[in-house]
């Protein structure tokens, strides 16, 4: 609803989208220089701990990752249990769920965060999973970007330490700050106090947006005055939530030399975001938070469906059955710009598939970033690309059967709530409908298996990709398919805008379109 | 088409309905199956009317039209593969059988250890062996590159590839040829059996994919539907499926492979692998030998030069007296621009009475020992004599002159050349002209001005490797100069001068390590290794069977710059498949926006996303025959190949995006609408 402000509305847009191009270029200056510049103190650290610095195979990569999002999820789940304010217990499907959910990037919550545990339990088990989860999919992503451009996956330690010692802490301590003094509260020993209780916000509110967690001290997220005052704090963790997935593209084309690789597939998923967003706008929303406005409530839900963020800025429920039908389709094409790594290779997958098309169509074989691609990496791609279409409809026909009779979907509002829950859990997103009355066995199991298995399988792919692309030569061919055009974006649009509505109409008319 | 291949061509489509043979291809497999459970379903429900058996035989046509255009590609694949194999018997050997007179016909590759075989003047030897009759001149050029042939006879080796330049040879086989390229044809279409190249099998991945998606998809579907307490016709529901399923490329996938090789053949061109096909379309640069496939191999005279202020018509007499009895084009071409130009020969007697020396290789020149039998109008037979100042430098004690012409580097370590020699011959390469140095006795005293001829149209088959990004690499034995010049005159930009042989394989090597993909012609044994070694090696099939057996293509016309035309169709078949690909999955939008709706129309709900505002069983029926009667539509495009011009692959890919990719998307609506309305005025389900 473009209204009397739409000026202002405008000019908001437009510095978003500035700040969000130049913070995620001077990001991506800064990244390169700690994970491709002569920076060792991560690597000095490790060889003091006496840990592996050396270079990984792809096997090693992925198992470290996997060692040590189960070493963190194990101490978390300890102090979890211990950090339960007197008289609440917590379930072992709700533990494994809110586990798998805050380290797979998710922070899908079954439960009320500030009602449930301590501000201990929140600053050292929850809002310490935001820390690694965010870390491990970004290495990944570096990892992703090393082998196309100099041939090595890296080290998996080092990569870690290196993103949270050297970019999240810095950057999210400046951030707190700066939320403190616009009022954001801070506090290390709240009590439980009705109706709205106060806890650590400041210093988690920059992991959460930076790191595309979501994982709110509050149930409703933003939609709660206190964790988001003002304008200015609705900006910040709006842009905070595109920095980091955007700065990826900018650091793959700083890497092969040619800026336009990365810019082009940013601008990619930067015009999705935005035509999702113009179409959004035209629909008001039932219930916002009056803080911060119509319109910037919506720059910050789009904001945080489209990064997979899934941190609320109002209830879903306020949301038209037309707005959620695009934001089914932000979360479920996860790369506009998606979640932080894990948006970068989604990209990638795509744009390896659609390389695939466009190249046998000029004529030449399938070549992407100068590699030439052989069956191997369009098989990866494919499952990569299979993998969360199957995740979701094989999970909705599960909870069709496991969730609790009140859930039981209906054609239109029920079902939309229904396919929200599973596509959100799949794509790592986070936000739901449920909330504490998603708090059943059954479903806690299901949505954290899909959780675990959206994100690590799909970053096993990613790493397998990047694996095949270590191997091979580059290639000098000036005959190719240039990948650094606005063609190229447009195109990869095209295709992705097909593979997405081809596996998700169905879903899309059962649920909110069907409730048009 | 005969009548009878008309009914072999449907029954073979027919037979390869069964699912045994359709499996390998997940579409119409899964497209085959539906037939079968909605047979079932109206077998079981009796639901015997004219909607539903619509249904049942609508999607049997789909499959039944992707099998008729496999056979049909197959059927002209063989067709052509008949005829190449015709071709190619046309060089049979004649193996003698034990009575050692009678001869039968063989195919070479036939031939057996100790086998005796007759070859004749002017056939190749096929195979390596020792001779046991016979004495003749075998022309060893294409094995060693030794242009002298060599007179062979009894108990000596002969190599296979070498050609007999005169009499006749019993060669007993010692080593006999492998399997050929030739016997390699038929295999190379017979679907189970066929090699799928990289990108066949790369798509065939992507349809398992999509296939597996959609088939989850529509199972999901049912179950949602019923829990949802809504009831979905199962009929419908896989008449939906089999829409959405990528049926076209499915169907024509194969059909494509298939004649994309025949179109090879058809050019009389064996391939001998699908991966060498698509190579072929990948080519990023390609190494063209300049003589033969840029200039015609001959050179052509166009100017006399003299020193020392001899002259012109000295020069050209002795140009003639050492060309008179030189056999080859360029002698004959010489003698024909001296009397075209106004020469008038003298002592022709003379002339062809006198010793020829032939050129080789060794010794680079050619020309004739002059005896003159007059001199002046007097017999000067036998007799000592002196030759004017101007034509010689002294008095011979033989009555012989030697009249030479050669390559300027060997006439001037031979004969005394003038000061300003150096400059004149490089002033010629220059121009891109080759120096023919004329002697007389033991000066030289002019040059022949000689011109290699472009061949007609290679200049625009240059330029259309260069719109489509492709390198072009002159390779030529000529003086760096000289073969600027030529290539200046044909738009290429890199030359390789002053080749040898291993210098093509050096090239190869170089820019593979680069990562390019490389494309070459030869036909001698040295270019071996570099045939082997090239993404494309094209042998001509005059060559020998050791370049042959090292490339991965063979000209039947020895026609160097088909290499070009292996090229186009290379991409032409990488644009058809990925083209109908597009096609194929962009179609499948307008399906979902007309079925999806008629499906649910027991939902009122959705009842706005009928946009095409058909009804339901209208819908079903519409889009089901689109999606079938597209099969048929596109074989013409499927068999042919899609047409493009020479572009670079940005421009052909926008190209076919726009048409393919936007209009798949676009076209089915329409189509599906007329369709519809035509059923809506005649039909009533």
């Amino acid at each position: 609803m473009i209204s009397s402000g739409s000026f202002g509305n405008i000019f908001t847009i437009f510095i978003f989208i500035v700040l969000v191009i130049l913070l995620s270029y001077f990001l991506a200056l800064f990244e390169n220089h700690v994970f491709f510049g002569n920076n060792n103190i991560s690597h000095r650290i490790l060889r003091v701990l006496k840990i592996n610095s050396e270079e990984m195979s792809w096997k090693t990569y992925f198992i470290s990752m996997l060692m040590v999002s189960f070493f963190v999820v194990i101490i978390a789940g300890m102090i979890l249990v211990t950090s339960l304010y007197p008289g609440y217990h917590i379930t072992p499907s709700l533990l494994f769920n809110t586990l798998a959910s805050f380290i797979t990037n998710t922070d899908l919550e079954h439960f009320a965060s500030e009602f449930t545990f301590t501000a201990f339990g929140e600053a050292f088990a929850l809002q310490f999973l935001e820390w690694i989860a965010p870390a491990t999919s970004f290495a990944v992503a570096i990892a992703f970007i090393r082998s196309v451009t100099y041939s090595k996956i890296g080290n998996f330690y080092n990569d870690m330490l290196s993103s949270l010692l050297m970019i999240f802490l810095p950057i999210s301590l400046i951030l707190s700050l700066i939320y403190m003094a616009l009022g954001v509260p801070q506090t290390f020993f709240s009590t439980l106090k009705l109706p709205e209780p106060i806890g650590p916000i400041s210093s988690l509110l920059p992991i959460m947006t930076l790191g595309n967690n979501g994982g709110s001290y509050y149930a409703l997220g933003s939609a709660i005055a206190l964790q988001n005052p003002n304008i200015l704090t609705n900006l910040i963790q709006s842009v905070s939530m595109l920095v980091f997935p955007l700065s990826l593209f900018w650091l793959l084309g700083i890497n092969l030399k040619n800026k336009k690789e990365g810019l082009f597939l940013l601008i990619a998923s930067l015009l999705i975001f935005l035509i999702a967003f113009v179409i959004a706008l035209y629909e008001p929303l039932r219930l916002f938070p009056f803080a911060v406005g119509q319109f910037n409530t919506k720059i910050l839900t789009t904001t945080s469906i489209f990064s997979n963020t899934g941190l609320l800025s109002a209830p879903l429920t306020g949301l038209n059955n037309y707005v959620l039908a695009i934001y089914i389709v932000g979360m479920a094409v996860a790369m506009a710009p998606g979640s932080i790594g894990s948006g970068f290779i989604n990209v990638e997958v795509y744009a390896i598939l659609t390389v695939f098309f466009i190249s046998l169509m000029s004529g030449r074989m399938p070549e992407y970033l100068n590699f030439k691609l052989n069956i191997k990496e369009i098989r990866l791609s494919s499952f990569a690309f299979l993998l969360h279409p199957l995740l979701i409809y094989v999970g909705i026909l599960l909870a069709l059967f496991v969730l609790p009779k009140n859930l039981f979907p209906s054609l239109g509002s029920g079902f939309t709530q229904a396919i929200w829950e599973i596509i959100s859990a799949a794509q790592n997103n986070g936000s739901d409908f449920y909330g504490v009355l998603g708090n059943s066995a059954a479903l806690n199991y299901l949505t954290g298996v899909i959780m675990i298995l959206g994100r690590y399988l799909f970053l096993l792919f990613g790493l397998l990709i990047a694996n095949e692309f270590t191997k091979k030569k580059k290639n000098q061919s000036i005959a190719k398919i240039r990948t650094d055009t606005l063609a190229f974006s447009i195109t990869l649009i095209t295709f992705i805008f097909l593979l997405v509505i081809i596996t998700l109409l169905p879903l899309l008319v059962l649920g909110p379109l069907a409730g048009w | 088409m005969e009548l009878k291949t008309v009914v072999a061509l449907l029954w073979e489509s027919i037979r390869r309905l069964s699912p045994s043979y359709l499996y390998l291809n997940p579409v119409l497999f899964m497209t085959e199956i539906s037939f079968i459970i909605v047979a079932i379903y109206i077998l079981v429900t009796k639901y015997f009317s004219l909607f539903y058996i619509s249904i049942l035989l609508l999607i049997l046509i789909t499959v039944w039209f992707g099998t008729f255009a496999d056979s049909l590609a197959e059927f002209q694949a063989k067709a052509t593969a008949r005829f190449l194999i015709s071709v190619t018997q046309a060089n049979m050997a004649r193996k003698i059988l034990d009575d050692n007179v009678s001869e039968i016909l063989i195919k070479p590759e036939e031939l057996v250890k100790d086998d005796i075989i007759l070859v004749n003047y002017g056939e190749i030897i096929p195979v390596d062996g020792v001779i046991v009759e016979g004495a003749a001149a075998i022309d060893e050029s294409l094995v060693s590159g030794e242009s002298i042939p060599v007179i062979k006879s009894i108990n000596e080796e002969v190599v296979a590839g070498s050609k007999l330049s005169s009499d006749w040879l019993k060669i007993k086989v010692v080593k006999p040829v492998r399997e050929s390229y030739v016997s390699k044809i038929a295999g190379m279409i017979e679907k189970t059996k066929r090699p799928k190249s990289p990108s066949e099998q790369e798509l065939n991945l992507i349809l398992y994919v999509l296939t597996a998606i959609f088939t989850v998809i529509i199972i999901a579907i049912y179950v949602i539907i019923n829990a949802l307490g809504y009831s979905l016709n199962p009929a419908i529901l896989l008449a939906f499926y089999v829409c959405l399923l990528p049926t076209t490329i499915g169907a024509l996938h194969e059909a494509i492979g298939i004649s994309g090789i025949a179109r090879m053949w058809k050019s009389k061109v064996i391939s001998k692998s699908g991966r060498a096909i698509e190579s072929a379309g990948d080519v990023d640069s390609v190494l063209l030998d300049k003589t033969g496939t840029i200039t015609i191999g001959k050179r052509e005279p166009i100017g006399i030069l003299s020193f020392n202020g001899i002259k012109t018509e000295e020069v050209a007499r002795a140009a003639f007296i050492a060309s008179l009895n030189d056999d080859t084009q360029e002698g004959k071409s010489i003698i024909k621009f001296l009397l075209n130009s106004g020469y008038v020969p003298d002592n022709l007697d003379s002339i062809i009475t006198s010793a020829y020396e032939e050129f080789s290789a060794k010794t680079r020149k050619s020309g004739t020992l002059y005896k003159p039998l007059t001199w002046g109008g007097k017999d000067v037979r036998g007799k000592l004599h002196i030759i004017r100042k101007s034509d010689l430098n002294g008095i011979y004690l033989n009555d012989e002159i030697p009249v030479f012409k050669g390559a300027p580097d060997v006439m001037k370590k031979i004969f005394n050349v003038p000061v300003e020699f150096d400059k004149i011959v490089e002033d010629i390469a220059k121009k891109g002209n080759s120096p023919l140095v004329i002697s007389y006795g033991n000066e030289v005293i002019g040059i022949i001005e000689l011109k290699d001829i472009i061949k007609p149209g290679v200049k625009s088959q240059i330029e259309s490797l260069k719109k489509m990004a492709i390198e072009p690499v002159m390779v030529t034995g000529d003086h760096p100069l000289t073969a600027r010049n030529i290539a200046k005159e044909v738009d290429i930009n890199e030359v390789i001068a002053q080749a040898k042989p291993e210098d093509k394989f050096k090239k190869v090597q170089a820019e593979q390590e680069k990562g390019k993909t490389i494309a070459m012609v030869g036909d001698g044994t040295n270019d071996a290794p570099a045939l082997a070694r090239a993404n494309v090696g094209l042998a001509m099939y005059q060559g020998t069977e050791v370049a042959k057996e090292a490339a991965n293509m063979v000209d039947l016309e020895s026609d160097p710059s088909k290499i070009i035309n292996v090229i186009m169709i290379g991409k032409q078949i990488l644009i058809t498949r990925g083209s109908i690909a597009t096609f194929s999955i962009a179609n499948d939008i307008a399906k979902y926006f007309v079925i999806l709706p008629a499906m649910l129309s027991t939902i009122s709900a959705l009842a706005y996303l009928n946009i095409l505002k058909l009804p339901p069983h209208i819908s079903v029926i519409a889009a089901l025959i689109y999606n079938a009667a597209i099969i048929p539509i596109l074989i013409p495009l499927a068999v042919k190949g899609i047409g493009f011009k020479a572009a670079s692959p940005n421009k052909i890919f926008l190209k076919n995006m726009l048409i393919y990719g936007f209009g798949g998307m676009v076209l089915p609506f329409i189509a599906i609408k007329i369709i519809g309305i035509i059923l809506m005025l005649h039909i009533i389900f």
